[in-house]
């Protein structure tokens, strides 16, 4: 049997993933499904995961950029461009490097100001130093680059629901550039609800702010603290514009620069509604499979086909969908279900962990209770053991010897054949023949449910009825 | 986690009393005498984040020869239980709230009865409860508000390790965003019975 015909970007190794293992797509038993063969309306990519390619990602940012008003930068000033963590795990990273670097180039050419990189990382902090080192960001930016993680030194931010808090760091500069991307990532936890101002609670925020946002607030009503940060005078008087790398499950699709950075969140919620709401929801016709990580991010962030695995996780309630209160969340809806069994998926009959970033700092709970888990090699395993932050994992995961042992043993035991590798791949998915056939089997039936039925609940439940995507 | 199996060690030669692992602790498993790190093992959870932190790469995480039982955790006896229950009742709180997912045991309620039983700080809570092992950040707010309604005054010490911050969307009751079209406000507040304390506790998952 061959294997998958299109291979997976490549990764940044890292001190918080074990060494690198042979990627699962180039093994026997695996096609490669693309995503417009399930899906034919969805957009054409610019970029495809080929060097050649950047050169797109450059142009259209440049376009898009030339657009933008930045006439509140003056000689001498100093600008920061804040960049987040995950655009540095879509497709390898490149595209967003590269979209990065044109801002840099373009503010220079237009103001005479040379930007400095503020690289906010989630919580490792030799994150920002493997980030500036494998892309060579130091010397891109002549040595102007430092990373920021929630434990930095705080800034108090005065807003219209009290005083917040962000990370000194990434306001640290007379003006900033917000330097995003959209991948929607955890849709479950976001809701689509101004995702594209996620960064402010959580990548240029404090600890004890990311802790409002996730803990202490409803998965809908959160959304009220990225806007009133981001509104803030405190972030109004240094914010100049913002840049988003657009994606679809295709690809990437476009940079779109604005300073504007409602009127962005508007075109990208639209636009993400129908795609990644197509493919949400197609997840969520998967009755059982087994679940392969096989990348260079934490397990819940691997994208297959441009979804991330924790949209597999809770897709059996739609995310997209605002009259249900929670799909993930610190909080108990009476009668419904706790934040623990949100993230258990009985659809998941097994997870064989290839390779992905120990849990460091992100818990999976009762997952792999619901879910029985196969790490393969004794020493990823070591690993696991080593992870407070999940105590619960070392003591129901399986070991196996080798990838094959650990996808049999997943099979049998969950009596399926249908496999899905979450391996940062976008524009396709990497997946058992059974998979591919099922997911044709699905797909057309839930593109005409979407597009007639879900979509415009969505748009009208976010006052979008009126934004076509 | 009911028990902690590694504890943190270092090369004190090699430690160069730089503060950042004391700053990291969540629990006050460290203190600096002389600009050098000792550690507290009864107070060490495990987590790791000061040999991640250390840039002299002197420290490292080493399994316990006996596993350290947390001193708070499931099951509560019925007194404590009680107590804490009040105090989550206080902070206008649900009482099914897992505070801190890392740890499974660390409960609103766990928390809570920490918090009776003498912890007066987050480090106190983390290192009784094994709270803040894994990402350290989502715990915090909900932590500060137990401690703060049990009349704990909570303030910035060693310099950025912590500032005062636990809002929840109970303190925008009858603000300006509830009701507001779009902020979801009213909506959250509806569902999940917090504008009045029915919520009942659900048995540990």
């Amino acid at each position: 049997m061959s294997a998958a015909s299109v291979m997976p970007p490549d990764f940044m190794p890292s001190d918080y993933a074990p060494a690198l293992r042979p990627r699962v797509a180039a093994m026997p038993g695996f096609v490669s499904l693309p995503v417009r063969e399930l899906f034919p309306d969805f957009p054409e990519p610019i970029y495809t995961d080929d060097a050649d390619d950047l050169g797109r990602i450059r142009r259209a940012a440049a376009a898009t950029l030339r657009a933008v008003d930045m006439s509140k930068i003056k000689k001498g000033e100093s600008v920061n461009i804040c960049a987040s963590e995950h655009g540095f795990g879509i497709m390898g990273g490149r595209p967003y490097v590269e979209m990065i670097k044109t801002i840099r180039d373009l503010v220079i050419e237009r103001t005479g100001v040379k930007p400095r990189l503020r690289l906010a990382m989630y919580r490792g902090h030799k994150e920002a130093e493997e980030v500036e080192q494998h892309f060579e960001l130091g010397e891109y930016f002549e040595g102007q680059v430092k990373g920021l993680l929630p434990f930095d030194k705080g800034v108090p931010i005065e807003t219209r629901i009290g005083t917040l808090y962000g990370v000194a760091r990434a306001y640290d500069a007379k003006h900033f550039i917000h330097a995003y991307y959209d991948d929607p990532r955890e849709m479950y936890f976001n809701r689509l609800l101004y995702k594209s101002l996620k960064s402010f609670v959580m990548s240029y925020a404090r600890m004890e702010t990311r802790s409002v946002y996730h803990a202490n607030f409803g998965n809908r009503s959160s959304s009220i603290l990225p806007r009133a940060i981001f509104d803030s005078d405190f972030v109004q008087q240094r914010y100049v514009f913002s840049c988003v790398l657009r994606t679809s499950p295709t690809g990437v699709i476009d940079v779109q620069a604005s300073n504007d950075l409602y009127e962005i969140d508007r075109t990208i919620t639209a636009d993400h509604l129908k795609s990644y709401g197509k493919m949400q929801r197609l997840f969520g016709e998967i009755e059982d499979c087994v679940a392969v990580w096989d990348g260079g991010r934490w397990g819940y962030y691997l994208h297959a086909g441009g979804v991330i695995y924790g949209v597999l996780l809770t897709s059996r309630r739609d995310s997209f969908d605002l009259s249900v209160p929670s799909t993930a969340s610190w909080f108990v809806e009476p009668g419904g279900a706790g934040a623990g069994e949100q993230l258990m998926n009985p659809a998941i009959r097994g997870i064989v962990v290839n390779q992905a970033w120990v849990g460091a700092g992100i818990p999976y709970g009762a997952m792999p209770i619901a879910s029985p888990t196969y790490v393969v090699g004794q020493e990823q395993a070591k690993l696991w053991r080593q992870d407070a932050s999940n105590p619960v994992f070392a003591d129901v995961m399986n070991v196996e010897p080798t990838f094959d042992d650990a996808l049999e043993a997943a099979q049998h035991r969950g009596a399926t054949d249908k496999v899905l590798v979450f391996d940062g791949s976008y524009g396709h998915l990497t997946v058992s023949p059974s998979m591919a056939n099922f997911l044709r089997s699905r797909a057309s039936a839930v593109s005409e449910h979407v597009e007639s039925e879900l979509l415009p609940m969505w748009l009208r439940q976010r006052g979008l009825e009126g934004v076509t995507p | 986690m009911a028990q902690l199996n590694y504890v943190a060690e270092l090369d004190l030669e090699g430690c160069t009393g730089c503060n950042w692992c004391d700053i990291a602790c969540p629990s006050g498993a460290i203190t600096m005498s002389e600009r050098k790190a000792y550690i507290e093992d009864a107070r060490c959870i495990g987590c790791g984040y000061c040999v991640d932190r250390c840039p002299e790469d002197v420290m490292w995480m080493t399994e316990r020869s006996e596993p350290l039982a947390l001193p708070v955790a499931e099951p509560l006896d019925a007194d404590l239980r009680e107590r804490a229950l009040a105090l989550v009742a206080k902070a206008d709180m649900s009482v099914n709230s897992p505070v801190c997912p890392c740890a499974p045991s660390a409960s609103a309620v766990v928390v809570a009865a920490a918090i009776v039983s003498g912890a007066e700080t987050l480090e106190d809570v983390s290192a009784m409860t094994g709270m803040r092992g894994g990402c350290k950040i989502y715990c915090v707010a909900p932590t500060l508000r137990l401690l703060k309604a049990a009349g704990h005054e909570v303030k910035p010490n060693k310099g950025f390790r912590l500032y005062d911050l636990s809002l929840t969307m109970m303190d925008l009751e009858g603000s300006e965003l509830d009701g507001e079209s779009g902020s979801w406000l009213a909506e959250d507040l509806d569902v999940y019975q917090v504008r009045k304390e029915t919520s009942k506790e659900r048995s540990p998952e």
